[in-house]
């Protein structure tokens, strides 16, 4: 009995350690690999040394160019721009700025490609960027099959709104009906100074496309604009100071940024209203000029290793585009409005198009704009 | 006027001699005398504003692209699109702008340089010192002091003389201030200059006369003064006129002024020849005011503002 008993054990034993190794081995397969780029790649990136970034000031983590620089031995020089509309006037002038990578909006990669100043992407040296984008970005209008940007993240517009002021169970959470016509919160609410953003969104509040060029549609946001121009407190771009000094009760902002201020102040809570909003990304490209395109794919697929995508995520709070780090982020951000939205919700979001950024569409756009301000 | 007074304010006149005396010809001269300074205006003042100038004859395609196509649409759009009130309110901007900086600096340059004594530069200095730092970063500071939860309300709820914030930031009026509070040095120094080049004696002679207090600053201290408020009046109505950062930060963005407007088309419309039509118009309608304070104000405003 007692043989039995310690046989038993010592297979208990083994098995634990069997298992043990079923387990680890179980783990490092589900862990996401980083893929490295080609070794011709690779020698060419440290042949050229160098690396000329321009993007935005202040908004990645410094850690993630420090670390690429230590890990590959490139030197990294930053130009920053402030508005999308900085770059686009620069390539305009000179198509053929010497820069190497760049980050643009959804907006500002629309402009940058009807410029043909963007180059098209050597999938071979993205080993990254291949394995882990997901199949719904390869059907993006101005972009079909990734051909010249990589989307970093993703962003999605709401608002942000502060507990102690707006009563949790109002039944307009949710909806951009709070915002646009919030009339209790008179003088407490902030609008992005944004053209597109603000008359888009009130086109889908209004059930309407973002991007309609309907002219009867547009004059019906003109009208929900004026109304709501006497709330307004200020049309701000970077409500960040207003929202945390509780002047702003209500801040229509990027979802991602609210998650920001509810860390410093635990009474914000972001929506991602149900009507819809823009849905866009934040792409890598590479400009016809770069010098230095080996080290500008290296970078990309730096980027999109699961590990600095994940942390580059966590670090700005925005949406991630990308099959690993959207497992990756912690549970807490995961829950937030517009971490991971579903697949429902993303069929009511839309991205900007032509209709909206030229011809009609634009001219009206800009007529209700400049009136909303005189 | 009395005789004695203009003669004392009269400006040595430079003249050219150097242009008489050479006779190698009046050319070679010039490029030696003039060459820096010509080349310095060429190539920072006129080509910018000829650039200018040639965009908003251009054409944009779709996303904001520049064909280049000769065309007056711009200006017919301009002329067509109903921004007569964003001139109209820029412009009475500047002129309220102007208004008050000259109601604050006038008693301010006055009192420096008659009670100043041996403090005088000391308070020109206090006054030019906040012009060092960069004029977005004084907004921002502008706007912790004024802000509901800023210095000043914060003491008014303090001392109890109010309950809750008032609220300044983002209203025309937190405009009108920051537009005044932004230039009102321009204003200052030109005054105070005309006003040191005032002989004291004057006063006291009009004082030994029997002039009232009311009428010494009417006949001598004003009619004096005239160049150096024209100048002031130059250095402040332009800049406010075209500024578009005081109603982005403390005006909310709420309210457009012309300068804005310009702002607005080359960035968000992205439509650089519209942007630049606009431009020119409005450095047109500059260019008008400018004529006309010189030719009111004769050299003197010219000189002061130099």
């Amino acid at each position: 009995m007692y043989s039995i008993l310690k046989v038993s054990k010592q297979k208990v034993l083994y098995i634990c350690i069997y298992l043990i190794f079923v387990m680890t081995a179980f783990s490092w397969s589900t862990e996401f690999k980083d893929y490295p780029v080609t070794e011709d790649c690779l020698k060419q990136a440290q042949k050229e040394g160098k690396l000329h970034i321009y993007d935005w000031a202040e908004w990645w983590p410094e850690e993630i160019y420090t670390n690429f620089e230590k890990k590959y031995k490139i030197k990294i020089i930053r130009d920053n721009y402030a508005s999308d509309d900085e770059y686009v006037a620069k390539f305009k002038l000179n198509p053929n700025s010497p820069y190497d990578i760049m980050l643009p909006s959804t907006r500002g990669m629309i402009q940058l490609k009807a410029l043909g100043i963007l180059k098209e992407l050597n999938k071979k040296w993205l080993p990254n960027a291949v394995h882990y984008l997901p199949e719904e970005n390869k059907k993006v209008w101005y972009d079909l099959e990734n051909k010249y940007g990589i989307p970093t993240d993703r962003f999605f517009y709401g608002y942000a709104y502060n507990t102690k002021y707006v009563d949790v169970n109002d039944p307009r959470i949710g909806s951009w009906a709070l915002l646009y016509e919030g009339r209790e919160f008179k003088g407490r609410i902030t609008m992005l100074d944004e053209m597109f953003v603000v008359i888009g969104n009130g086109l889908k509040y209004l059930g309407y496309s973002y991007n309609s060029d309907n002219e009867q549609e547009l004059m019906q946001v003109r009208d929900l604009l004026t109304k709501q121009k006497p709330l307004v407190m200020a049309y701000e771009s970077w409500p960040k100071r207003l929202v945390l000094e509780e002047e702003a009760w209500l801040s229509n902002c990027w979802v991602g940024d609210s998650y920001y201020y509810s860390k410093e102040l635990n009474t914000i809570r972001g929506v991602l209203p149900k009507e819809g909003t823009e849905y866009g990304t934040d792409p890598l490209v590479i400009p016809k000029g770069a010098p230095h395109p080996a080290a500008a794919h290296l970078w990309i697929n730096y980027i999109m290793s699961p590990k600095v995508n994940t942390k580059l995520i966590m670090g700005i709070g925005y949406s991630p585009n990308h099959k690993a780090s959207q497992e990756m982020v912690s549970e807490n951000f995961k829950k937030w409005p517009g971490t991971i939205p579903s697949k429902d919700y993303l069929e009511k979001c839309e991205v900007i198009n032509a209709k909206a950024m030229t011809g009609r569409g634009l001219e009206v756009r800009s007529e209700i704009w400049e009136e909303l301000k005189k | 006027m009395p005789d004695y007074i203009k003669t004392s304010t009269k400006k040595k006149e430079g003249g050219k001699p150097a242009e008489k005396q050479s006779n190698g010809g009046v050319f070679p001269e010039l490029i030696k005398y003039l060459g820096p300074i010509i080349t310095i205006q060429l190539l920072f003042v006129l080509a910018p504003l000829v650039i200018i100038l040639l965009f908003s004859l251009l054409q944009t395609g779709a996303y904001g692209k520049i064909i280049y196509a000769f065309t007056f649409d711009n200006y017919m759009k301009l002329i067509g699109g109903g921004y007569g009130m964003v001139f109209i309110k820029s412009f009475f901007y500047a002129v309220q702008t102007n208004v008050m900086c000259i109601i604050v600096a006038y008693p301010l340059a006055y009192y420096i340089t008659r009670y100043g004594k041996r403090w005088k530069m000391f308070f020109i200095f206090m006054i030019i010192i906040p012009s060092w730092t960069a004029y977005i970063i004084r907004l921002y500071a502008l706007k912790t002091i004024v802000g509901s939860h800023g210095i000043i309300n914060n003491c008014l709820m303090g001392v109890g003389l109010i309950d809750t914030p008032i609220q300044f930031l983002y209203t025309p009026f937190a405009v009108s201030v920051g537009l005044v509070y932004t230039w009102l040095p321009f204003m200052v120094l030109p005054l105070f200059a005309a006003m040191e080049g005032l002989d004291s004696s004057m006063w006291e002679a009009a004082e030994d006369l029997g002039a009232t207090p009311f009428r010494r600053f009417f006949r001598i201290t004003l009619p004096l003064t005239r160049g150096g408020l024209l100048a002031g009046s130059i250095l402040v109505m332009i800049p406010a006129l075209g500024d578009w950062l005081v109603p982005y930060l403390l005006g909310g963005s709420k309210v457009m002024m012309a300068g804005m407007v310009v702002a607005h088309k080359f960035t968000t419309l992205g439509d650089i020849p519209a942007g630049s039509c606009m431009a020119t118009a409005l450095a047109s309608v500059l260019l008008l005011i400018l004529y006309f304070a010189i030719k009111w104000g004769g050299r003197e405003a010219l000189e002061q503002s130099l």
